[in-house]
């Protein structure tokens, strides 16, 4: 006897409509948007947002309990809310299908809310991407101001001594000559009869790029008015005379504006004494306490001497802790005592170092702070993500089960 | 009875917003989301 196995296949692929409703969803979508905008609001209200990353006293706090449970509360109540009412919308009643639309919606919140914040809604809500973008560029700006105040301490030290270059004077003095060379178009245009049209010189001021005008200004200021006028009359279309006429016209209005009245100094000569004078002031407070009384004047007459050069040689040395080169270089260019010298020094070196460290450590902390309080914000952006899936699988469910309850009359059928 | 209760709190919030009273208005919205949870599931 022979057994025959027989197969038969049923075409189960029947007509029926498709379970995804995409405006459901879209309309979910929007619901917790909504939601989760309202919560932020009544968080930012009752205080316990997460999102004031300007606030550096406030990151030094650390992320707060109740920002954090306020957080994922939002999550749960907005996904919850967002997927039972696409759920509900589409009009499913298989509590599987319930489950995937709730899937679908969380995917197109979360993928909506990445998009707003890279639209710069960073605010817009409490969760995933917003706060991942915000926290990343958090720790950076902190890595910046920190690097920047280092910086400038740097810059502020030698600058103390080398003056003049980055100051406010040398911005003024660069947007008078440009100011100085528009005139001077106006006034080419007046006399007319000259070759150059004022069109024209005003492109090539334009032309005229940063380093340039750095280079100007620092001739200027050294009184170098011929290198000035022959730079003006090579990089623009300025003939030669125009430009020295030009370059004239100029250092007089420095001159009126910067020199001393009284005097017969050039331009350079004063800015250099007001430095000196500035930069003695500075150097008699690093005075160390108890050693030789060094004056105001004595450090001023010896700075008189320095060149500029030396001037921040001496400021480099100092701030790089390398005394006995600034020693040196004083004892070789200046006429002060040898004792005179070491207090200052010693007085200098000290105050450069204190005042580095602390803001060295200071900007270590802000760092410090900011990455703790990021790594927080990643943690419970994380754990609101995950949790808003489960919500709103949970709430794709329950809206399944709903239309099922209300719209379809379920019947136990028993076949014998 | 879902209008009634609905209409009620959002003339707690409204009153809230004239007194400009956060406590109430934080209430009353968390109620007022409660209820949406509770009408979505068709408990209300």
């Amino acid at each position: 006897m022979e057994d025959h196995t027989y197969r038969e296949e049923i075409d189960t692929n029947l007509k029926r409509p498709t379970p995804i409703s995409w405006g459901a969803i879209l309309a979910g979508v929007f619901a917790m948007l909504g939601v989760s905008w309202m919560m932020y609001l009544l968080g930012l209200a009752i205080g316990v947002t997460a999102m004031d990353l300007s606030d550096t006293t406030f990151i030094g706090d650390g992320l707060s309990q109740a920002a954090i449970f306020w957080m994922i509360l939002t999550a749960l109540a907005s996904y919850f809310i967002g997927a039972s009412l696409a759920a509900r919308l589409s009009g499913t009643a298989d509590d599987s299908e319930g489950m995937m639309i709730g899937f679908s919606l969380w995917g197109a919140a979360t993928t909506a809310s990445v998009l707003l914040a890279y639209c710069g809604v960073s605010s817009m809500m409490q969760m995933g991407g917003s706060l991942v973008t915000a926290a990343a560029s958090a720790t950076g700006s902190a890595a910046q101001a920190a690097t920047s105040a280092a910086g400038s301490t740097v810059a502020g030290a030698t600058g103390a001594f080398a003056a003049l270059e980055g100051t406010d004077t040398a911005a003024t003095i660069r947007s008078r000559l440009k100011r100085q060379l528009a005139t001077t178009v106006a006034d080419l245009d007046v006399e007319g009869g000259e070759d150059v049209t004022a069109e024209e010189v005003r492109e090539s001021i334009d032309d005229l790029d940063a380093a340039a005008l750095d280079d100007l200004t620092k001739q200027l200021i050294d009184d170098d008015r011929e290198s000035a006028a022959e730079l003006i009359a090579s990089e623009t279309e300025l003939s030669q005379a125009d430009a020295n006429e030009l370059i004239d016209g100029v250092y007089e209005a420095l001159e009126e504006r910067y020199g001393d009245p009284d005097n017969d100094t050039g331009l350079a000569g004063d800015l250099r004494s007001q430095a000196i004078d500035r930069v003695a002031e500075a150097i008699v407070a690093f005075d160390a306490k108890g050693g030789a009384n060094v004056s105001k004047q004595s450090v001023k007459d010896a700075l008189q001497d320095l060149d500029s050069e030396s001037l921040s040689a001496v400021a480099k040395a100092l701030y790089n802790g390398r005394t006995e080169k600034a020693k040196d270089l004083l004892v070789e260019n200046t006429d002060l005592e040898e004792e005179e010298i070491n207090e200052l020094v010693k007085g200098a070196s000290n105050a450069y170092r204190s005042r580095a460290d602390a803001v060295v450590e200071a900007a270590d902390e802000t760092t410090e702070a900011v990455s703790t309080y990021a790594a927080e914000l990643l943690w419970a952006a994380f754990a609101t993500t995950g949790l808003g899936l489960a919500a709103a699988v949970l709430g794709g469910w329950c809206g399944a089960d709903t239309s099922r309850r209300l719209y379809y009359e379920v019947r136990e059928v028993h076949k014998d | 009875m879902r209008f009634g209760l609905i209409g009620t709190v959002i003339v707690i919030l409204l009153i809230a917003a004239l007194l400009q009273n956060v406590a109430i208005g934080g209430v009353g919205g968390l109620i007022l989301l409660v209820l949406i949870i509770l009408l979505l599931m068709g408990r209300i």
